[in-house]
């Protein structure tokens, strides 16, 4: 067991213009599940590599406990690591590749005999002992590789997409049992993941990446209710942020945001979380609106009439529990750039007739074509610079 | 039940064997140039022809019985097993460490492998005279090259004396095969994963254990490939010989081998006397050896196939 | 059927050709086994074609190693040419038998022929090849200057052979240049020296089995060939044909056996080379011997299309026209009208051979397979693998005398 901390780590290439790392610095509790997430080519996987031993670091530090581990071999920095290929050895038998690591330890026979029996009960892995990789299901193998790296009960664990390879539903299954043999074990745990809800469902906190540079490094909940940036709005949470240009209004009745045609009262508390809004009256500024904060008006009655916005509707998807509604807002939508690979919530238009997309009660009888009225929930509003993209608050 | 299933619908016989219609152009072609002419030599075989006119007489598997007790085909099948245990060796050591040198990306890689495979792709003939060239203890350079380093002592005349032409033999065709060797193995490296290797050295093994433990046992295809190609290679052989110490096999038959000893039997070996040649003796041994290593090809496959791995 | 209509369609060609006062540009196919004489060759060949402007003689030449390899297989197959090459004697002999041979007696004039050559190509009356390259004599070749640089003169017996193998040793010269690797000239070697001791009568007596190899003077013979090994230069087991040669035309040894139709080709090497004859060294006391065979003789293939021209082809090469091209350029000729020009080497071969001369083994019925048997023993005798003994009850063995 063993803290890990990252200490302005940083990776360059030899002839590219960018670092694929840079400044990374995160402690790493005695324990802790982190989630390194981010789109392809974001640092992740070299940063993981980096803590791994398989890739040198151009200059920084890697501390598992207290110890600088930068010129330790990674067979001398107690971890384990779980490759998205699962990298079993397939001429070994499971018994073999679970037993790997201990034979090559030189640990007795009988004591390897009873700790892969250990590990293949917690797996349940016992009646597959004898079989070769080859003729496991993906399911399986991903035990296997799981059995072989806690088998050495290394103070740290390294997870690199592990689930990326299993289906979907497999993938689901995995994902907590993953997360409770971590919890069972208490190693710290590094992880690296693509997939946001991973990220949100596994980890003790979520590091978010992006072209080498850290984003954000908080709780789940922190991190899709108070996003750092406009990046790590828009990342997390599926459907994305809606996120448009607006401008601060002050009058009489308090600060209004006005979004094209539609004008919207702010309410103390989001005034009270976004406190540097209040400097930026009169101006331009990012506003962001999750799909679930956006209700059609119809179904709640009772909403204040200020923070409400008559849109057309230009498709109703159906997911049976909720109507995706996606409206016609006349302010220009905020595209988020980025190499966004598969992650198409992030890409947006630069129109001036921005989409925005409601999660509407199923309840809801707003049709394509029909001019609606959303009630916003104006108190969860999210304000960023429009320059910087910075979230309007003190952190 | 029989008078069920006595009306068969006719499609059930072409829908079950219908399909070797699409193996019979191919077939054919094996028939015509395989099957035909190995019939055709099996039945020479069984024949005295001696290759010339059509004075022959059928004599069933005399010539079988004779080869039994013929030394020279024995002392020609020896000296393909020497060849062929010396290349095994050598290219399951030096062909391996090339190869997996060559894997590390060194740099000029291309060139280095481009030099170590060029002696694949010439010809054996071309090659085979200017090694006589080179070894000729007359107009070679090898000796005097020996004596410049200061290696006198083994400066020789290596060819003609019977210890040590075969080892010249071997050492020839090891250098001109080396490079399937190389290609063959480097092919099995760069199949490995890298991530197969990053795992070995997360789980504790250092440089050594990964290549033994890991990397080793994934060339097993490699190994059994490389090691049935070079068992059918080196008892084929003929043209490094042939070229090197002629058609008797020089010196005093000390590097003949099977396919010397077969060319001799069957076309002759001088240009003075055909004498000798006794063409359907020759195909008795051409085939008896076809049928040897047919079986014991079978038998390396299944030994080696048994330790790879499945899936 | 397919056969019948090609033989219909063949006799009706022929047919034609007889009828037809010249031939119709007839191409005739030729193998000859000397590369290194083609040009020789093809200008006698260019000469022919000038005189029967009808008919176009195609030659390839295949080097000896491989030569009757090609031939026997082709022959097989049908697919020899329409003139080929093959020794005098047994393998003619066999080849005429096999069928692949057109019958030529009465069919040529051989008047012109010497009483050897006409002796050699006749097998029990029958004639079916005849000597259109000449006929060569073996001896002893040697380098005129590295002798006189020695202050020696050639050797006419083993003992000052031996002798002088040592000295030469001694003084850093390489007294005997063979290439061993193919077996064919220490078998020649041991021809000369067998000659020597038999001469005309005694070889007449050996194939009659009268005598035999393993006579004790006979015995002699195969102890010299073992101490000669000593003399040859370094790798001479594995030397092959034309490095020996080459070798030799270099002079990096001081002597070398060789046949008269060898000089051209020392002379293309190395144009300066300077060379003497001498019969080979005598076995024993008795006289130093050479051996003499024909060139191979050439056969008219059964098959072929053009059986006339190719008669009209062998009968002009045997004339006096070709046969003096043949002495003048390449190697001793078979036609007694035929005096050769200003030629040393050849006069020296004439002289040599006066000591006495004997025919090659293969060229004879009884000692035909004497030849192969001998030419895969000598190089176990070098290395000592085999005693002199072994080696001639071994040639003994091989002999079939007619007296059988």
């Amino acid at each position: 067991m063993a803290t890990v901390s990252l200490r302005n780590l940083k990776k360059s290439y030899a002839g590219a213009a960018q670092p694929a790392l840079s400044d990374l610095s995160i402690e790493i509790a005695d324990g802790e599940f982190l989630v390194l997430v981010g789109p392809s080519g974001c640092g992740k996987s070299t940063a993981l590599k980096m803590i791994g031993g398989l890739e040198d670091i151009t200059s920084g530090e890697v501390l598992i406990g207290d110890q600088v581990v930068n010129d330790f071999a990674s067979r001398d920095r107690d971890i384990a690591m779980v490759f998205q290929s699962y990298a079993l050895y397939p001429h070994m038998s499971v018994f073999d590749n679970i037993a790997f690591p201990l034979q090559i330890a030189k640990v007795g026979k009988e004591e390897i005999a009873r700790r892969v029996q250990e590990v293949a009960k917690t797996l349940q892995l016992e009646p597959y002992l004898q079989r070769r990789p080859g003729n496991l299901s993906g399911g399986q193998r991903q035990r296997v590789a799981m059995g072989r790296a806690i088998i050495r009960r290394p103070s740290v664990f390294l997870m690199d997409e592990p689930l990326s390879n299993l289906d979907a539903k497999l993938r689901v299954k995995m994902r907590a049992e993953v997360a409770q043999i971590q919890r069972q074990l208490a190693v710290t745990t590094i992880y690296v993941t693509h997939d946001q809800v991973e990220a949100m469902t596994m980890g003790d906190r979520v590091a978010l990446m992006r072209d080498g540079v850290l984003q954000q490094v908080a709780s789940p909940d922190e991190i899709y209710h108070d996003p750092a940036n406009t990046f790590v709005a828009a990342f997390i949470g599926s459907p994305a942020m809606n996120l448009f240009y607006g401008t601060l209004l002050r009058d009489a009745g308090g600060i209004k945001v006005k979004l094209g045609d539609a004008t919207l009262t702010v309410p103390d508390a989001a005034l009270a979380k976004y406190n540097l809004v209040r400097d930026h009256a009169m101006t331009d500024i990012i506003v962001g609106l999750r799909p679930e904060d956006l209700e059609d008006a119809a179904l709640q009655p009772d909403h204040p009439v200020d923070q409400v916005f008559e849109a057309q509707v230009a498709l109703v998807e159906s997911l049976g529990s909720d109507h995706m509604a996606h409206v016609a807002l006349s302010a220009p939508a905020v595209a988020v750039e980025d190499d966004v690979d598969n992650l198409e919530e992030v890409s947006m238009t630069g129109d001036i007739q921005g989409r925005c997309i409601c999660r509407f009660s199923s309840q809801s009888k707003a049709r394509k074509g029909d001019v609606a009225r959303v009630a916003v929930a104006c108190e969860r509003l999210h304000f960023f610079d429009p320059k910087t993209g910075r979230a309007l608050r003190d952190t | 039940m029989t008078q069920a299933t006595l009306p068969k619908p006719p499609s059930q016989f072409s829908l079950r064997y219908g399909h070797l219609w699409f193996v019979l152009p191919g077939f054919l072609f094996f028939l015509a140039v395989m099957l035909l002419p190995l019939a055709f030599a099996f039945g020479v075989s069984m024949t005295n022809w001696s290759g010339l006119g059509n004075d022959l007489s059928f004599v069933g598997l005399a010539n079988y019985a004779e080869i039994l007790t013929y030394y020279p085909f024995y002392r020609a099948a020896f000296h393909n097993a020497v060849i062929f245990i010396a290349i095994l060796i050598f290219q399951h050591t030096i062909g391996l460490y090339l190869a997996v040198l060559l894997n590390e990306k060194p740099r000029f890689m291309q060139f280095y492998r481009t030099v170590l495979f060029l002696p694949v792709i010439m010809s054996l003939v071309a090659t085979g005279f200017v090694w006589t060239l080179m070894l000729s203890p007359n107009i070679g350079l090898v000796n005097p090259m020996l004596e410049a380093i200061g290696l006198g002592f083994l400066a020789g005349q290596w060819l003609s004396q019977p210890g040590t032409a075969l080892a010249v033999i071997v050492f020839v065709t090891a250098w001109n095969s080396m490079g399937w060797s190389i290609i063959i193995y480097l092919s099995g490296l760069q199949n490995v994963p890298e991530e197969l290797k990053q795992a070995a050295a997360m789980d504790g093994a250092n440089t050594r254990q990964i290549f033994w433990r890991v990397v080793f046992p994934q060339l097993s295809p490699a190994f059994t490939a490389l090691t049935v190609l070079t068992f059918i290679g080196t008892f084929r052989t003929f043209d490094v010989v042939y070229v090197l110490t002629g058609p008797l096999g020089a010196p005093n038959f000390g590097t003949d081998v099977l396919g010397t000893l077969i060319y001799r039997t069957a076309f002759g070996g001088s240009s003075f006397s055909s004498a000798e040649i006794r063409f359907a003796f020759g195909v008795a041994m051409a085939l008896l050896m076809m049928v040897v290593m047919a079986a014991i090809c079978w038998g390396l496959i299944r030994i080696l196939r048994s330790r790879e791995i499945e899936g | 059927m397919k056969y019948t209509l090609t033989s219909a369609l063949l006799a009706s060609a022929m047919a034609f050709g007889a009828a037809a006062p010249a031939f119709a540009e007839v191409t005739l196919t030729m193998w000859h086994n000397h590369p290194e004489w083609k040009d020789r060759a093809q200008a006698i060949l260019d000469a022919f074609e000038e005189a029967h402007p009808d008919i176009t003689i195609e030659l390839e030449e295949i080097a000896g190693t491989n030569y009757s390899a090609r031939l026997n297989t082709a022959l097989a197959a049908g697919e020899a040419p329409d003139l080929f090459g093959l020794p005098a004697g047994p393998e003619t002999l066999a080849a005429a038998e096999a069928g692949y041979a057109l019958e030529l007696t009465d069919k040529l004039d051989t008047s012109s022929l010497r009483d050897a050559a006409a002796d050699a190509i006749d097998q029990n009356g029958q004639v079916w090849g005849v000597p259109i390259l000449g006929t060569y004599s073996v001896g002893l070749y040697y380098h005129r200057n590295i002798f006189e640089d020695l202050g020696m003169t050639p050797p006419a017996t083993q003992a000052e052979f031996l002798e002088m193998c040592a000295s030469m040793k001694d003084q850093g010269v390489t007294p005997l240049i063979v290439p061993a690797s193919d077996g064919i000239v220490p078998s020649f070697m041991y021809m000369m020296m067998t000659a020597s001791v038999l001469g005309v009568d005694g070889f007449a007596a050996l194939r009659r089995g009268e005598r035999k190899f393993t006579d004790p003077d006979l015995l002699e013979a195969a102890h010299f060939l073992q101490d000669i090994g000593d003399c040859m230069q370094p790798g001479a087991l594995s030397t092959p044909y034309v490095e020996g040669k080459a070798l030799a035309a270099l002079g990096q040894g001081a002597m070398m056996p060789g046949g008269s139709a060898d000089y051209a080709g020392y002379q293309e090497i190395n144009p300066d080379v300077d060379l003497g004859v001498v019969p080979f060294p005598a076995v024993g006391d008795n006289k130093p011997a050479t051996v003499t065979g024909l060139e191979y003789i050439y056969l008219v293939n059964s098959q072929t299309e053009y059986p006339d021209a190719a008669t009209t082809f062998l009968q002009w090469m045997m004339g006096d026209q070709a046969q003096q091209m043949v002495v003048d350029t390449i190697t001793m000729t078979t036609n007694k009208n035929v005096v050769p020009a200003e030629n040393r080497i050849l006069e020296e071969f004439i002289e040599a051979s006066r000591s006495n001369d004997m025919r090659v083994f293969y060229e004879l019925p009884e000692t035909g397979n004497v030849w192969s048997v001998a030419q895969q023993n000598t190089a176990a005798l070098f290395l000592g693998e085999m005693t002199p003994e072994a080696f001639a009850e071994a040639i003994q063995a091989a002999v079939e005398p007619s007296g059988n």
